[in-house]
């Protein structure tokens, strides 16, 4: 059978329990294909350095970002969408947020000099900037999309090349102008709570509601539905337009979000860094399976699938692999994975 | 509905394009008062047009061009990225503006020949600033000398690390003629002391999140690692970010190319522990000069390469006065 969804089922009641659980079973595939290359960097490299608290946090640390994007892009790609412009809305709400931040802690001489007296009022500030800045910009995206009836594939190339122009002309084209609040960076982005840096603790949080919502709630079928067959959801009573723009701005929020974690892990923010923001967290969907035609995903894969690279990276370079071949056995091993992946979805649906 | 829709964003879409062209006309310095000599226009293509390092060469050459009083140097270049194909659109329109001369900082060592050539055959003389390309075609080139300054970042780690353990460096690509310069320096310094083992360079293709990863993966895999060489910017932030977390501040020495303002700021903060600066207002500055010294005629006694020098900035000399030149004020 198609792992298909329907507008008529998104009112029906939803299948049984023990059904559900065989489907994400089946879904989590990715993820046991990750515990293997952990298992297999863990036997392959000496004892006390790849499988060490310290690297796992690390590598949950420098994941965190790509986490929260591949959220928010799972829940566009599933409405049969795609948001290039995410990596260019964290860059510019990264810049507003930062500046915002700066002003209001300190004169800019204070800041320069690393003084920063009313620091809790400009990173409360700052972070409902960042925030806010992204989920205007994915408004604007989903408003563009719905109510003058572009693709989403030009709206958001637009939206990329809006927000890192803009982000450049607010900084200067150069950088923030001075690093973010310590207790921002030192105590947030480098801060522990329960063995745990703070930026994983908010990817797991966003990530754990994400799913909830994705899976149960009313927003998560409505998602699915307007993806499957966006005229029969429309045909079925329910707002297809408003829903998409809800979509996007709550990926537009996420990567507000995800533009404080990054203010916090590398105290400013550069746009140079951001270019491969997107295709990191469009791999981390695919990787996930969830299908760039919409209708079907997965927001937890998506989340294993941000791993996969950083982890084979990480890996990779404790067992001193030449850097080029890195390049090349993380290319192939995406390709494998995926292609794995569709060995099993046909299996099941001739089985 | 639609069509008052398409009007509103037509209107608007002008708006930005008249405010955005009289925005960027700011860039140029003014005209001469001397209108009775011949004014000079000069275009100074940058690597990447957002970065301090760029952004204080254009101050340098605009500087030297309001000195000499009838020169004008406009700053142009992708804001996106440092590569060839964002570049040499730009080096395109800068031709076909038909200025006196063209700086430029080429992107790579052999993709920026023809489109220099190009140049060239329509008769603009060309200086290369901060990068160079294999072929000799430029009238002159104006840079730091890179080799010299991984030399210098090599005895500054080792100097760092207290003369033995294990070192490391993270670089952007391989290709681009700086930064290979700065790596070779670098390897071959180490050689002089055998009690540092280099583990080699890994690549972060300019992305900070994957220069974290790499740096993570090295403090896990090699427990001794005492230092790291980043060879730019954005490795710099990579490295710095994965030492903070790992909670190793202090215990793994870095030395970092550039001094931007962060740059500045983290040294400042002890998390980097030397610089290498180079001198891009300096070489902005000569650049200028050069190219009005060769379209004025005087092409006789310039020489194939100017070296600019750099400088190695630490805590202790930071906020000396014989320093600041070295720091980037975009």
């Amino acid at each position: 059978m198609r792992e298909e969804f329907d507008a008529t089922a998104a009112a029906a009641p939803r299948p049984g329990r023990s059904q559900q659980a065989a489907l994400v079973l089946s879904r989590s595939w990715l993820f046991v294909f990750l515990i293997l290359l952990v298992g297999f960097f863990w036997l392959s490299t000496p004892s006390g350095t790849f499988l060490t608290r310290s690297n796992l946090t690390q590598i949950g640390l420098s994941t965190s970002e790509v986490v929260l994007l591949a959220i928010g892009e799972t829940f566009v790609i599933v409405t049969a969408g795609i948001d290039l412009s995410i990596g260019g809305i964290l860059f510019l709400a990264g810049v507003c947020g930062g500046e915002v931040m700066l002003h209001v802690s300190g004169t800019s001489t204070q800041v320069v000099a690393g003084q920063y007296p009313h620091a809790a009022l400009g990173i409360t500030l700052g972070v409902i900037v960042c925030i806010l800045t992204g989920a205007v910009c994915g408004l604007g995206n989903g408003i563009a999309i719905t109510k003058l009836r572009l693709p989403p594939f030009i709206v958001t190339l637009g939206t990329l090349g809006i927000t890192f122009g803009l982000g450049e002309v607010i900084d200067g084209g150069s950088y923030l102008p001075a690093p973010v609040p310590t207790s921002l960076s030192q105590g947030f982005g480098a801060g522990k709570f329960l063995g745990l840096f703070y930026p994983i603790w908010v990817a797991l949080a966003f990530l754990l509601a994400a799913h909830i919502v994705f899976t149960y709630a009313r927003f998560g079928r409505y998602t699915r539905a307007v993806g499957s067959n966006a005229e029969g959801t429309r045909r079925a009573g329910i707002a297809v337009d408003r829903h998409i723009i809800k979509v996007y701005t709550l990926a537009g929020l996420l990567a507000g979000v995800a533009a404080v974690v990054d203010l916090a892990i590398y105290t400013n923010t550069t746009a140079i860094s951001h270019r491969g923001d997107n295709l990191n967290a469009i791999s981390a969907v695919v990787l996930g399976g969830t299908s760039l035609f919409g209708g079907v995903g997965s927001i937890l894969m998506s989340a294993v699938g941000a791993f996969v690279p950083t982890v084979l990276q990480n890996g990779l370079v404790i067992k001193n692999v030449q850097p080029f071949w890195q390049e090349v056995v993380v290319g192939a091993t995406i390709i494998l994975a995926v292609y794995l992946d569709q060995l099993r979805r046909r299996r099941t649906e001739s089985g | 509905m639609s069509r008052r829709v398409l009007a509103v964003i037509a209107t608007l879409a002008l708006a930005v394009a008249v405010v955005a062209s009289t925005a960027s006309g700011g860039g140029a310095a003014p005209a001469t008062k001397q209108s009775a000599k011949k004014t000079y226009k000069f275009v100074l293509v940058a690597g990447i047009a957002s970065d301090a390092f760029y952004l204080t060469m254009k101050k340098g050459a605009q500087a030297a061009a309001q000195k000499l009083g009838n020169v004008t140097v406009q700053f142009t270049g992708s804001p996106q990225a440092f590569s060839p194909p964002t570049q040499i659109p730009y080096l395109n329109a800068a031709i076909a503006k038909k200025p006196d001369a063209i700086l430029i900082a080429p992107t790579d060592k052999t993709a920026l020949i023809a489109p220099i050539q190009r140049a060239v055959s329509a008769g603009i003389p060309v200086v290369t600033v901060d990068t160079f390309i294999t072929k000799p075609i430029a009238f002159t080139n104006v840079s730091t000398d890179n080799l010299a300054g991984g030399r210098a970042a090599a005895d500054a780690l080792v100097k760092a690390i207290g003369s033995s353990g294990e070192v490391a460096g993270i670089s952007v690509n391989p290709g681009i003629s700086t930064t290979d310069q700065r790596q070779q320096g670098f390897e071959q310094e180490l050689k002089k002391y055998p009690n540092v083992k280099y583990l080699g360079t890994q690549y972060c293709n300019d992305d900070q999140t994957k220069a974290t990863n790499l740096m993570s993966a090295l403090l896990a895999g090699h427990p001794n690692l005492k230092g790291v060489f980043a060879m730019n910017v954005v490795s710099g932030n990579g490295v710095t970010a994965a030492v903070t977390a790992a909670g190793k501040s202090g215990q793994v020495k870095l030395v970092e190319f550039d001094a931007g303002p962060p740059q500045v700021q983290a040294l400042k903060a002890g998390t980097i522990d030397a610089l290498v600066a180079q001198y891009p207002y300096g070489i902005g500055q000569l650049g200028v000069r050069l190219a009005y010294q060769f379209v004025t005629g005087h092409k006789a006694g310039i020489k194939k390469h100017y070296g600019t020098g750099s400088d190695i900035i630490t805590k202790q000399n930071v906020n000396l006065p014989s320093t600041k030149k070295y720091l980037y004020t975009p």
